[in-house]
């Protein structure tokens, strides 16, 4: 029985819950009249046979009733099944009619409309990536077959020799974008090991530094490091190595020699600040808000020149968030960047 | 010594038999795991390039089979796999060492010659190259009979480019194994480069005969003549 109601439609079953009422309300009625005297108990009540004729007629009607009210609550219901039903990854920017958005339904709808954009801004997203990296790859692509072609005429061997290492080039650089972009997939599964410990900020840093005291000694940038001495936080220590080794390398490419590189940490109110600063062009307010995004490049041609793939930003922000930290841009044109990562502070 | 490679891209096992050929090894090739198999009961071999994803029979099988056996021959696995959980597979199967996909065929000879190399008398303390003489022991350089002064990161450049005389190191190969760098991700290259550009300085500046060279688009070696 319990199967046989469940299987009817939820109009079907509001029909008969009305229907039910309203013989509850005649059984009231008929109960109000008795108490009140309107005939001896134990004797039929005058005039029975129109009132059974009337309680028929009053189940039937509740129940017609019932069966009106209830398709016209459910009518929207019907229309965004409909809708639902016709939505494909294709279709994707239709959206669910609203009727009344104050009402449970017009919620539904709602929070229904607001996944579909989620969902389309996702898809979005995936097709520019996957045009991105295409473009990524084709670009060395194009290099390896162009050099490749021109030596297949060549046959002095010192030219060979130098289109081969050439070739071996974009060969790499092709290997790292494609290390990079297996890293940021497996990223987004979010099933990556992760070692949180808390651990001396200042060993972090002063790690960097010295992994990088050469190259900005080549550019007599001097990187300077500013952090107290027991100030722990919780990272990842390969993680964090992983972001500052990004940004602090950044910050000697793109900014000018001599000009000084600073790694500062501080205990905020709530996290622990880690910044990388530099003196260099700064980063232009349209740039800011884009240059964590994959392949997302200020100087298209400059960044490449260097041996940039595109993607460091973009693991640095990963890396920074897989610890549970932010990471943000300051920067001003012509006066610099900042680099600000927030970490989980130690409670004490 | 003799060399088997199994490996069903033809394109990378001819290339590697006729690397490891250049190299002085003998080096034979086949295609799936059945034929692999057939000749490693047939003839002795004294390594074995082994391939993770072959038709028919996988590596993986080859491997356990061959171990279940009894055999001790050096297995290097090749794959394009590198998620933690199949390199532990790959070792826990009886691999020796593991190579992943695309990989320089500088490493790959220099992992062969080291499983080889597995077996013979520790490394001599006292290396000589050209008029170049380096104590391991001391940690003390001479170039032409006069002291250098090198960082101890020059130094551990330098020994670890000696361990592999006149061959070709990569910078993946340094960055993991000299800065002690497990993630392939972390950016060292530059860095890399700047401590060799160093360590050149120190070495080969003022001398004839360069001993540090660069090899286009593969890594660094010591040796005395130039390559190419």
């Amino acid at each position: 029985m319990s199967q046989w109601w469940q299987r009817r439609s939820l109009r079907a079953r509001l029909a008969a819950w009305y229907a039910l009422a309203g013989m509850a309300i005649c059984a009231a009625c008929l109960t109000a009249a008795l108490a009140a005297g309107a005939w001896r108990p134990g004797d039929r009540p005058p005039l029975w046979p129109a009132l059974a004729v009337g309680g028929a007629a009053t189940l039937l009607l509740f129940g017609l009733a019932g069966y009106f009210i209830a398709g016209r609550a459910l009518a929207p219901v019907k229309e965004m099944v409909e809708r639902t039903r016709r939505l494909s990854a294709k279709s994707l920017n239709e959206r669910l009619p609203v009727a009344n958005p104050h009402d449970e339904l017009g919620e539904l709808a709602t929070v229904f409309n607001q996944t579909l954009q989620q969902l389309e801004n996702s898809f979005a997203e995936l097709k520019r990536f996957t045009a991105d990296v295409s473009h990524e790859l084709r670009t060395p692509l194009t290099a390896i077959r162009a050099v490749g072609e021109v030596a297949c005429r060549e046959r002095n061997p010192a030219v060979l020799y130098n289109a081969l290492g050439s070739i071996l080039e974009e060969v790499g650089r092709m290997n790292q974008l494609i290390d990079r972009l297996l890293l940021l997939a497996r990223a987004d599964d979010d099933n990556l090991p992760v070692r949180l410990e808390a651990a001396l900020v200042r060993e972090a840093l002063v790690e960097v530094a010295n992994a990088l005291a050469l190259v900005a000694e080549d550019k007599q940038q001097p990187l300077e490091l500013d952090c107290p001495d027991h100030l722990l936080a919780v990272f990842d220590p390969a993680l964090l190595r992983l972001a500052l080794l990004n940004l602090t390398q950044n910050a000697i490419r793109y900014s000018p020699p001599a000009k000084p590189i600073t790694l500062r940490a501080y205990r905020g109110q709530d996290a622990v600040v880690i910044e990388v600063a530099d003196q260099g062009p700064g980063i232009a307010p349209e740039h800011q808000q884009k240059i964590f995004e994959r392949f997302y490049r200020v100087d298209k041609a400059r960044s490449r020149a260097e041996g940039g793939v595109g993607l460091g930003l973009a693991i640095v922000k990963w890396s920074v968030e897989r610890m549970g930290g932010t990471v943000e841009l300051k920067s001003e044109v012509r006066s610099g960047s900042a680099f600000r990562l927030r970490l989980r502070p130690v409670r004490s | 010594m003799r060399v088997l490679i199994i490996e069903d891209d033809r394109k990378t096992a001819r290339a590697i038999a006729s690397g490891l050929e250049a190299g002085g090894f003998s080096a034979a090739a086949v295609h799936t795991g059945e034929e692999g198999f057939f000749l490693l009961n047939a003839e002795p071999f004294d390594l074995v390039v082994l391939d993770w994803m072959l038709p028919g029979r996988d590596g993986i099988e080859i491997l356990r089979t061959l171990r279940a056996r009894g055999s001790k021959t050096p297995v290097l696995l090749l794959t394009a796999r590198d998620a933690v959980e199949d390199r532990v597979l790959g070792l826990e199967s009886g691999a020796d060492d593991y190579l992943v996909k695309p990989f320089a065929f500088a490493e790959l000879l220099a992992r062969i010659r080291s499983l080889l190399r597995r077996a013979s008398p520790a490394e001599a303390l006292r290396k000589t190259v050209g008029d170049l003489k380096v104590d391991i022991e001391v940690r003390r350089v001479w170039r032409a009979g006069k002291p250098i002064e090198l960082t101890p990161r020059e130094f551990d450049l330098l020994a670890y480019l000696l361990r592999q005389p006149g061959q070709v190191v990569t910078r993946e190969m340094l960055a993991r194994d000299v800065w002690g760098e497990a993630n392939r991700i972390t950016p060292l290259d530059n860095v890399i480069d700047v401590h060799i550009a160093h360590l050149r300085r120190k070495v080969d500046e003022g001398h004839g005969a360069k001993l540090i060279h660069t090899v286009r688009g593969v890594g660094f070696a010591l040796r005395e003549e130039p390559c190419g």
